[in-house]
């Protein structure tokens, strides 16, 4: 019997309630329902294979009058790695001068994504 | 700690009792279980000093008050609020408490309340000088009350409008300033007897003294137990009190009520910061600390206030809040200021309403009873009635703004955006005091604008940890387990072990 | 030294003071100046480190920081001047500005134009008069972000939270990914407040429970909270008697809506639309007084900063012009009225000669919708709802055809079938 996983698309507000159609081992999408558009198509077909997410969050400093500096994942990692991360997150403690953009922790939780500054950090 | 007199609860009795006793030289300690004085029921109170019409709505509540007439306990009382009223505005210019005076205004929408507010010009003593309004006369004194009202009855004066937390602080800290010793975040939890003297236990330590007054209000039968002092019993009623915008403040221009009836005070006052107070039901309650606002209680007094005055709308109501009122069961009318019934040395001063009215008579009355009970009172020859209170920005002009940034930068440093203070003063309402979140807004009205501490709130907890000393997770809205935040960042998922 | 006469002083340094003081320096405006009462400039961007920002703008996905960063560069760049920790006391009538700094002291400029960007402030638990203690542990959406990503402190552990617009949404994410348990994420109506894409990724995907159609009725407590009752509500958001239901917890965050922050337009005399709670606007977003402008939250509540940024810059460009040449007069006015399902329009008004944004909101959600605009423009669109703001760009050409119908022109919305 196939499986049909259903996916909220947030690409419009319409929000359709894509049907992903999955064979019985689970490894095979067979059917994709009820999208209206490729991008939502694209994006349950991604949820549902190998939910990502970009992680935003912030880290303590060191030596800055500014008490936290926020950061984020450059790309998105896997949605079931984001409190791992944090977990990571809470022990970092970051020390100026830092730009934003540069990398605070590289392949983060061997996800291949960096996570990087959202701003500058001045001493 | 040894003293004379411990005075437990730092209400508006406790604190005038303080100040009163600051004149002579008597060792005093104020004992109150928040970590700032009025923190109790007296920071709810309508802060209106009054005597006059407003005087004689307040002792028709008589559903509280059962019976009609007088004893000598109801001329007493009378006696001490018209004293009290006119010790008040000497007392305020004195301590710098901000003021205006005002009248009042009752309606009568028919005939059956026409002939109840002649019944109170009866009652009224002829220097009051009410007068009764018809249609016309009213409407041109106050153009917003009810199409309904045919008539009106006017005290044009007799009203000091003030706000009560701002008369409980400087009260206080003129006490303080004078040398009574304040004993805050301090708990009686019981008495003993050592050599003859009282002992009282509090969480923070005993205090051995010689007399004991009990103003602690609505706790004061609970206190005057743990001392074996009690032989009275304690009525409760919780009233709900509606502030309104600013903008509203235009609807009245002096106090106004509905005839008086049992159980109720049907006001809308002005305030001194130009919105309007809209009183109140008196709910019995059992629970004397059920602080809780009702949504029932909350609908009624608006739509009585909206009766009174149509043009008000749910829309202009800005938050509302509830206080304690407590009568004596014995007689509701009667203010209870008496010895502990084997001890003369143990007072007991609990007061119904008005309770800030006649707080300076009943001080002296108070201190007579202390004198007849052994205190000796010998008067200090520098004591130092006169208290200024914190230069309050958002009042002065560009040039007295300047001049105070000259001396200290933080004037110019605006921390709550809605009421307009400013770091200095907030600095200088820990100087005074303040060790919470309300204790700065009742120094300062910083936190009591449009946004209710939405903006300043972190800002003013970061100004009390950094100077107090403390860790910003240590500091509370009012004592005891209010803190405003719970942990630093980042250890709950340490907690969490993730 | 004090600020000076300059041309242009833009009151707020969020993402609309910045876009509009970049843009009036582009179109030449040579001395503007921007005052920020906090110690850092960015406004809300600062705290607000979720990304979701710019993907229309800069066809990127920021966080607010970043987006922030573009502006405050491109500020700097053209050589404006941000004050910081500057307050505006007041405004007049007349354009005179009081000035509040600890460095400088109280006072006084007129500058030749104003644009506000004082942005907005969030709806309290007393406002909507919620039964109950008044205990610590009571706030708002904001003030909780505040606490969290500037200050590093956790305002609470067992969190409710009353309302499931954005800001409600990513806090209940942001409080979950710092180890704190949300409750309830409890919303009055029948649907979230917020995007779509907020209820899956920071309510589904943290098996937050979502309680739809109810509301908080009473918060207990003596010193912190300790608890709140929740209840369902009817047809007409009243609570249904019998269906309360006690939900434990340390902390109530309220989501419950913006309002404008217009106590200085008032100060300086001038027209709120009470639909909005913003200043009443031109298309040039010039304000009932003249030189003075405004853009951003602080007319009218936007759910995208880039409409934020655009809607500043056109203040931005019309400031600029009315500096040139001392302000438009004349020019046919025409005044656009909400039809059917449409809450309110910004800009009230059109005068110019040229192409336009218009923003609105709808009052119900509906599919399969067309967007009218007068007899002459029309748009079909799948979905429309009150929480996502609607903006239709009209070109000079198609501004054309409007300029020669009458003095009124009616917006509506109406389903196709």
């Amino acid at each position: 019997m196939p499986k049909v996983e259903e996916i909220i698309c947030i690409e419009c507000p319409l929000a359709c309630r894509v049907g992903i159609e999955m064979n019985e081992a689970g490894d095979k999408v067979l059917r994709v329902l009820n999208f209206q558009c490729q991008q939502g198509k694209g994006y349950a077909l991604q949820e549902c294979k190998s939910p990502l997410r970009i992680l935003t969050a912030t880290v303590k400093t060191e030596g800055s009058v500014r008490r936290l500096l926020p950061v984020r994942t450059r790309g998105p990692v896997p949605k079931g790695s984001l409190k791992d991360c944090m977990g990571l997150l809470a022990g970092i403690r970051v020390k100026p001068p830092l730009t934003l953009g540069e990398v605070i922790l590289a392949d983060i939780l061997g996800s291949g994504v960096d996570l990087v500054c959202c701003d500058d950090l001045k001493g | 700690m040894e003293t004379e007199v411990v005075i437990i609860g730092g209400g508006i009795m406790g604190v005038m009792l303080a100040r009163e006793l600051s004149r002579y030289k008597v060792d005093a300690v104020l004992v109150d279980r928040h970590p700032d004085v009025g923190f109790g029921t007296s920071k709810s109170s309508h802060g209106t000093i009054y005597s006059g019409l407003t005087y004689l709505v307040s002792k028709s509540l008589k559903a509280i008050a059962t019976s009609g007439g007088g004893n000598e306990a109801h001329f007493e009382k009378d006696r001490l609020c018209h004293d009290g009223y006119e010790m008040w505005e000497g007392i305020l210019r004195e301590l710098d408490v901000p003021y205006c005076r005002r009248g009042d205004t009752v309606i009568a929408r028919n005939e059956e309340e026409l002939s109840r507010l002649k019944l109170m010009q009866r009652a009224a003593k002829p220097e009051w000088n009410f007068r009764l309004l018809n249609r016309e006369e009213l409407f041109s004194l106050e153009p917003h009350v009810t199409p309904e009202a045919i008539a009106g009855l006017h005290d044009a004066d007799h009203v000091l409008t003030c706000y009560p937390w701002d008369i409980v602080i400087a009260v206080a800290e003129n006490a303080r300033e004078n040398g009574v010793k304040f004993f805050l975040d301090a708990e009686v939890r019981g008495f003993s007897r050592s050599n003859g003297f009282t002992v009282v236990e509090t969480t923070r330590g005993p205090i051995k003294t010689e007399f004991v007054i009990n103003a602690t209000g609505p706790w004061g039968a609970d206190v005057a137990k743990l001392a074996d002092a009690c032989d009275f019993e304690l009525k409760f009623f919780k009233g709900h009190t509606l502030i309104t915008d600013k903008r509203a403040g235009d609807l009245v221009n002096n106090s106004v009520h509905w005839p008086p009836t049992p159980g109720t005070s049907k006001v809308i006052q002005p305030t001194l910061s130009g919105t309007l107070r809209l009183g109140s039901i008196y709910r019995p309650t059992e629970d004397k600390d059920d602080d809780a606002t009702d949504a029932e209680d909350i609908e009624t007094v608006f739509q009585r206030a909206h009766d009174l005055v149509p043009a008000l709308s749910r829309n202009d109501i800005i938050t509302c809040f509830t206080g304690m009122r407590v009568f004596s069961a014995r007689d509701p009318e009667e203010y209870i200021m008496e010895y502990a019934p084997h001890n003369k040395k143990f007072l007991n001063v609990i007061l119904r309403l008005p309770g800030f009215t006649p707080a300076p008579a009943v001080a002296g009355k108070v201190l007579a009873m202390l004198e007849e009970a052994g205190l000796k009172l010998r008067k200090k020859e520098d004591f130092n009635p006169y208290r200024k209170r914190i230069p309050i920005f958002r009042e002065l002009s560009d040039e007295e703004r300047n001049r105070l940034i000259a001396q200290d930068p933080k004037w110019g440093h605006v921390v709550c955006r809605c009421e307009t203070v400013t770091e200095a003063e907030i600095l200088e309402a820990i100087r005074r005091g303040a060790t919470t979140l309300d204790g700065i807004k009742f120094r300062t009205r910083a936190g009591m604008g449009r946004c209710q501490s939405g903006f300043c709130g972190p800002r003013v907890v970061e100004i009390l940890a950094k100077t107090l000393g403390i860790a910003p997770t240590q500091v509370s809205k009012k004592g005891g387990n209010s803190r405003i935040v719970l942990q630093e960042g980042k250890e709950l998922l340490r907690e969490k072990g993730v | 030294m004090p600020l000076g006469n300059v041309d242009l002083l833009i009151v707020g340094s969020g993402p609309a003071g910045l876009a509009a003081a970049a843009k009036a320096k582009e179109a030449g405006v040579e001395k503007v100046a921007v005052v920020e009462r906090a110690e850092y400039p960015g406004g809300l961007l600062h705290q607000c480190i979720h990304n979701g920002f710019g993907l229309h703008y800069f066809k990127e996905d920021l966080t607010g920081p970043e987006y922030a960063h573009r502006f405050i560069g491109r500020t700097r760049e053209l050589k404006t001047e941000l004050c910081l920790e500057t307050m505006v006391l007041h405004i007049s009538s007349q354009r005179e500005v009081t000035l509040a700094s600890a460095k400088e002291g109280i006072w006084k400029i007129q500058p030749k134009a104003i644009i506000l960007a004082m942005g907005c402030r969030e709806r309290t638990r007393q406002q909507l008069l919620i039964p109950g203690t008044r205990c610590a542990g009571i706030l708002t959406a904001g003030t909780a972000q505040r606490y969290i990503n500037i200050d590093g402190l956790m305002p609470g552990k067992e969190v409710v939270i009353l309302g499931s617009g954005d800001i409600g949404m990513i806090m209940a994410r942001r409080l979950t990914l710092e180890g704190a348990e949300v409750k309830a994420v409890v919303e009055i109506l029948p649907y979230v407040g917020g995007l779509i894409r907020n209820e899956v990724q920071c309510i589904h995907d943290f098996a937050i429970p979502l309680l739809l159609q109810h509301t908080v009725t009473k918060i207990h407590g003596t010193e912190r909270v300790e608890a709140v009752t929740v209840a369902q509500v009817n047809g007409s958001a009243k609570p249904v008697a019998g269906t309360e239901k006690m939900v434990k917890c340390d902390t109530l965050l309220l989501s419950v809506g913006l309002i404008p922050e217009n106590e200085l337009s008032l100060m300086a005399g001038i027209e709120l639309d009470p639909l909005t709670g913003g200043p009443v606007v031109d298309d040039r977003m010039e304000t009932s007084v003249p030189g003075i402008f405004a853009g951003g939250n602080v007319v009218h509540v936007h759910d995208l900063v880039d409409n934020v940024t655009w809607e500043a810059e056109a203040a931005g460009a019309s400031a600029a012009e009315y500096i040139r040449d001392g302000g438009k007069g004349g020019g046919k006015k025409i005044a656009l009225k909400a039809g059917k399902n449409i809450r309110y329009i910004v800009p009230h008004t059109i005068t110019a000669d040229r192409g336009v944004n218009l923003y609105m909101r709808v009052r119900e959600p509906q599919e399969n919708v067309q967007l009218r605009i007068g007899q002459i423009y029309k748009k079909s669109l799948r979905a429309v709802r009150p929480s996502e703001m609607l903006k239709v760009s009209l070109s000079d050409r198609e501004w054309e055809k409007f300029k020669r119908g009458g003095k009124e022109l009616a917006v509506s919305c109406e389903r196709k079938d």
